[in-house]
């Protein structure tokens, strides 16, 4: 079980089924949000929520006909990315947190959690 | 769930085009009859899309030297360069792409796609970083991805976001590998080569440039984009091929670092492949003898290219950027563009069809190459087999 999972808040927004959740669970998880658990834990990961939260916004036009994006949500075969698509995802996210990321780690990511893990351990 | 699944989407575009009767991708040409002329899939057309760019393929001096290496030498080397496949020529032919380009060194690979794979994947490993044009070509993406170095793309022709990707590298540009195209082969566009140029002495890192489909085209002596654009001194090294300009097969990579004959021995594409067949590199030598002694060619090649360029935008198709001897007509359509290139077919012209993947947007290309060979007549004939197409100006939205 990965630990994005253990902090996953209940599904209850009302006005905005697939981003308010989300970006919910990421404030959610910021140690300011939730200050019973281990501080520590956020400090392997810092950036793990911000990258979610960003790429949730970024990806806010893939989630239709009812798909809600989540983080286990899959960006080509669940979402419909091409490539093309992918590659305007990972532009936007270098040119928001002034970051080059290397083409090398695509072939590790199939879902939304996969891209922000990756991005931050490349900012770790 | 099988190995072959994957392949599928394929198989389906094959039978859908095979229903309208259809196959753009494998015409086959039944019989050349020039350089510029051919019957494909039984139509008799001008060839418009075999990036033949200076003509030489039929040139009576070329085949001559072609026929007589047969004759002297046998129809192929049958061994790599590292073993019994190197043969006199193919150590002259890199002496003359040295002194051509005004560099020390100059290895000979057996196809354009071997030189840049090799280079891309030997110059940066492990540990190391390649920086490449978003829109490089297949045989450079190919190369960078086996070699296991750190891959990041900039922006097509963005000399801007290159700026930023070696700046955020750190003290890592020292072991970095640029990569960039003099012209691209999909839109004919050109590398802002001069403004990458002095990025790069800004932050560092070593330059290759792919002047494939540049060579014989633009600079003084026809040296490509780097000599157009005055920045032959920050390019470390020039890949190229012999499949264009130069008529035949093969390619090349040249550079004045010493260290290009040391790494010669670690490119796996130059070593675990047979040598070029001897008719091969007697041709490409006259060929690049000839580039050399016929600017006119390069003279008579724009003139074409601008007459072609000049007719479709009349006619409101959506061309390349800039002129070049690569005119790309883009389509939104892919139902459209395959339509269009079959009637193209059928008034006598063959260009290119290009779909995504291959095109570097998600819109289809009709691909022309234009030839020193090709008479104005015959670039008039191409010009009103466009014409003939329905619609352009609803169908091909103006590129800006």
């Amino acid at each position: 079980m990965r630990m994005a999972d253990t902090m996953a808040p209940p599904i209850n927004s009302k006005y905005n089924p697939e981003f308010a959740n989300l970006a919910a669970r990421a404030l959610w998880c910021k140690p300011v949000y939730c200050p019973k658990l281990d501080p520590g834990a956020y400090c392997s990961m810092p950036e793990y929520n911000e990258f979610l939260t960003r790429i949730f916004e970024i990806l806010k036009p893939f989630a239709k006909q009812g798909i809600i994006l989540n983080e286990d949500s899959e960006l080509v075969t669940e979402l419909g990315l091409t490539s093309l698509q992918v590659m305007e995802l990972i532009e936007q996210i270098e040119d928001h947190f002034d970051m080059s990321i290397p083409l090398n780690i695509l072939p590790d990511i199939r879902t939304i959690h996969d891209l922000a893990r990756q991005l931050e351990k490349l900012t770790s | 769930m099988s190995l072959f699944d994957k392949f599928q989407p394929i198989v389906e575009i094959r039978a859908e085009l095979k229903k309208l009767g259809i196959m753009p991708f494998g015409a086959v040409t039944e019989k050349i009859l020039s350089s510029t002329e051919a019957i494909v899939n039984g139509h008799k057309v001008i060839l418009a899309g075999t990036n033949n760019y200076l003509g030489l393929t039929f040139d009576p001096e070329c085949i001559a030297a072609a026929k007589k290496a047969v004759e002297e030498q046998g129809t192929g080397t049958t061994g790599s360069r590292m073993a019994n496949g190197t043969f006199a020529e193919h150590v002259k032919l890199e002496q003359e792409l040295a002194a051509y380009f005004d560099r020390k060194h100059a290895i000979v690979f057996s196809t354009g796609y071997a030189a840049t794979m090799g280079m891309g994947s030997t110059l940066a490993g492990a540990g190391d970083v390649i920086v490449l044009d978003a829109d490089s070509h297949a045989s450079i993406y190919d190369g960078v991805r086996l070699g296991g170095a750190e891959v990041i793309r900039f922006r097509h022709n963005n000399s801007a976001d290159l700026e930023k990707r070696l700046r955020r590298l750190g003290d890592r540009v020292s072991n970095t590998l640029i990569i960039v195209e003099g012209i691209y082969s999909m839109l004919g566009d050109q590398a802002p080569l001069a403004d990458i140029a002095e990025v790069k002495r800004k932050y560092g890192g070593i330059l290759l440039v792919d002047e494939a489909h540049s060579l014989g085209m633009l600079g003084e002596h026809g040296r490509g984009v780097a000599e157009a654009a005055g920045v032959e001194d920050d390019v470390d090294f020039v890949v190229g091929t012999f499949s264009k300009s130069l008529g035949a097969t093969g390619g090349y990579c040249v550079s004045s670092h010493p260290e290009l004959e040391a790494i010669r021995f670690a490119i796996r594409s130059y070593i675990f492949t047979a040598s070029p067949s001897p008719s091969v590199i007697a041709s490409t030598r006259v060929a690049l003898r000839l580039m050399q002694e016929r600017p006119e060619l390069r003279v008579r090649l724009w003139e074409n290219a601008s007459r072609l360029y000049a007719g479709l935008k009349q006619l409101g198709f959506a061309v390349s950027p800039q002129i070049s001897p690569v005119v790309a007509v883009t389509i939104k359509q892919r139902d459209q563009a395959i339509s269009w290139w079959n009637e193209l077919m059928q008034r006598g012209a063959y260009v290119n069809l290009v779909m995504p993947p291959a095109s570097p947007t998600t819109d289809s290309l009709l691909r022309c190459s234009v030839s020193a060979a090709h008479s104005s007549e015959q670039i008039d004939r191409i010009i009103e087999a466009f014409a003939t197409l329905k619609t352009p100006a609803a169908d091909s939205d103006p590129v800006t």
